[in-house]
């Protein structure tokens, strides 16, 4: 049995809200449309565009956690057991580097936002980079975990 | 040592079972350190490939689908098939192309479909005697019919990347989807002769049209989609979050199989399932970006192998 995790159902409900509400604002922008045709609602476009990066990036650390990240294991399933296990102990640190730098550059990108609005909606578009922020950090966060827990594994073995 | 490094380094890393989405970043890493390019270029690629209004149908699909097993409407679409052309020498398996069909009109992927009719008609024809493996395949192959009928996800791909009408896309997929369908029966009949698989029994007209009454607000499904976009009501896009608002409202007001309760399990698990695939797009308009500042698809196109060489290798062929 795993234990509970806190974070990863914030995450998943939170990506549940955003998804929801994008359901909710197409439908709104359809129906509009079809039976008020004076009104025009410009922001629905933009709006669910925002809540579906939003949906990806808190969803998408949860789906690593879960190991559903596509891979081909043709080969590496003809590896020893230690082998493999080694490689994906490598591997989990390898994508939780490349995720604390591509962090690191997020912060970076996300501060081009706080000048720039978006063109429709006129916020600023910090709101839609910060979810960069977000996904590499909990992406690099479960992919560290995922390596110690192999590790761990490993060394229990022997 | 340029694009041959992006290469090399993607190709081994996808060889040796590290995730696709993972093997494209850190592979463009690798070029852009050595390249001494600004690693800020990897959130904002990452960002603009995701930042797509298109995308959304992917997650859209996948939740009505797994809705509608849930509610019940996939398993009353099988069960109209299979009034229908239950009754042929292999009826199950027909069946099982005719909801494909059916379901084809829904949604827009073969994995939705592969998913929803496999989970029911592979256990029940294992059950009443068909190879196990005649009835993954029979379950697989005419599930191929879901992107080609419309619906299609991988039309509303390559019409926005191409500039393509989708609703012509789908319009051209309609009458070859059907006849693949009419095909894969027709074979599928001749190997159940052949192997001399069981037939239903055939059901009064009046129990088919009770089936079909039964079925009516699942091939409504059918209808709601194809006339909206083939209307002009909505596009191919908000199609699909159109299913996914009509699977709740059946499921729940109508057939009442849905209990509001497991929703958020069915949503979460299937958008999360999509989320993997957009950190992949993300991460491949980063890699692709790459691939077009190194010019590889023009040298690869003027057959410039001279240049090529040199894009590959970062030096000149002696």
């Amino acid at each position: 049995m795993e234990k509970r995790d806190p974070l990863e159902a914030i995450l998943a409900t939170g990506m549940m809200v955003a998804f929801m509400a994008l359901v909710g604002v197409v439908m709104l922008s359809v129906i509009t449309r079809f039976f008020l045709p004076f009104i025009v609602f410009s922001w629905t476009e933009e709006t669910s565009r925002f809540l579906f990066v939003w949906a990806v990036a808190l969803g998408a650390p949860c789906a690593l956690k879960r190991g559903e990240f596509v891979s081909v294991d043709f080969l590496i399933r003809r590896f020893p057991e230690k082998a493999a296990r080694g490689f994906q102990a490598a591997f989990s640190f390898i994508t939780g580097g490349f995720f604390l730098v591509v962090f690191w550059y997020s912060l970076q990108f996300a501060r081009l936002g706080l000048l720039q609005m978006s063109p429709t909606m006129r916020i600023p578009m910090v709101f839609a980079y910060a979810s960069m922020v977000v996904v590499s950090f909990f992406l690099a966060l479960y992919a560290f975990r995922q390596g110690v827990l192999v590790f761990r594994k490993r060394s229990d073995a022997r | 040592m340029m694009a041959l490094l992006l290469f090399l380094s993607f190709v081994v890393l996808l060889l040796l079972g590290f995730p696709v989405a993972f093997s494209l970043g850190v592979s463009s890493l690798f070029y852009l350190l050595v390249k001494g390019i600004p690693l800020s270029i990897i959130p904002q690629k990452m960002y603009s490939g995701i930042d797509s209004f298109v995308l959304l149908c992917i997650p859209a699909f996948i939740v009505a689908g797994n809705l509608m097993n849930t509610a019940g409407i996939t398993r009353r679409i099988i069960n109209f098939s299979n009034a229908i052309v239950g009754h042929i020498r292999g009826g199950l398996a027909l069946a099982n192309v005719a909801a494909s069909m059916i379901f084809a009109g829904i949604s827009g992927t073969a994995l939705a479909d592969t998913a929803s009719i496999g989970a029911i008609l592979i256990p029940a024809m294992k059950e009443e005697g068909y190879d196990a493996d005649f009835s993954a395949a029979v379950t697989a192959s005419s599930s191929t019919v879901g992107p080609i009928i419309p619906p299609s996800v991988p039309m509303i791909i390559v019409g926005t990347l191409t500039g393509l009408s989708v609703t012509r896309l789908f319009l051209a997929g309609a009458i070859p989807g059907v006849i693949l369908g009419f095909s894969l029966m027709a074979i599928t009949y001749y190997l159940s002769v052949k192997r001399n698989y069981p037939k239903e029994e055939r059901l009064s007209l009046r129990a088919v049209f009770r089936t079909f009454l039964d079925a009516s607000w699942a091939l409504g499904m059918v209808v709601l989609i194809l006339v909206g976009i083939l209307g002009g009501i909505f596009t191919p896009t908000e199609a699909s979050v159109v299913a996914v608002v009509y699977a709740l409202l059946v499921g729940t007001l109508v057939y009442r199989e849905l209990k509001p309760g497991d929703i958020p399990r069915i949503v979460v698990e299937s958008v999360r399932m999509t989320t993997s695939v957009m950190v992949l797009v993300g991460l491949a308009r980063l890699f692709a970006w790459i691939i077009t500042t190194e010019r590889i698809p023009q040298l690869v196109a003027q057959g410039d192998s001279e240049h090529f060489y040199q894009s590959l290798c970062g030096y000149p062929p002696h």
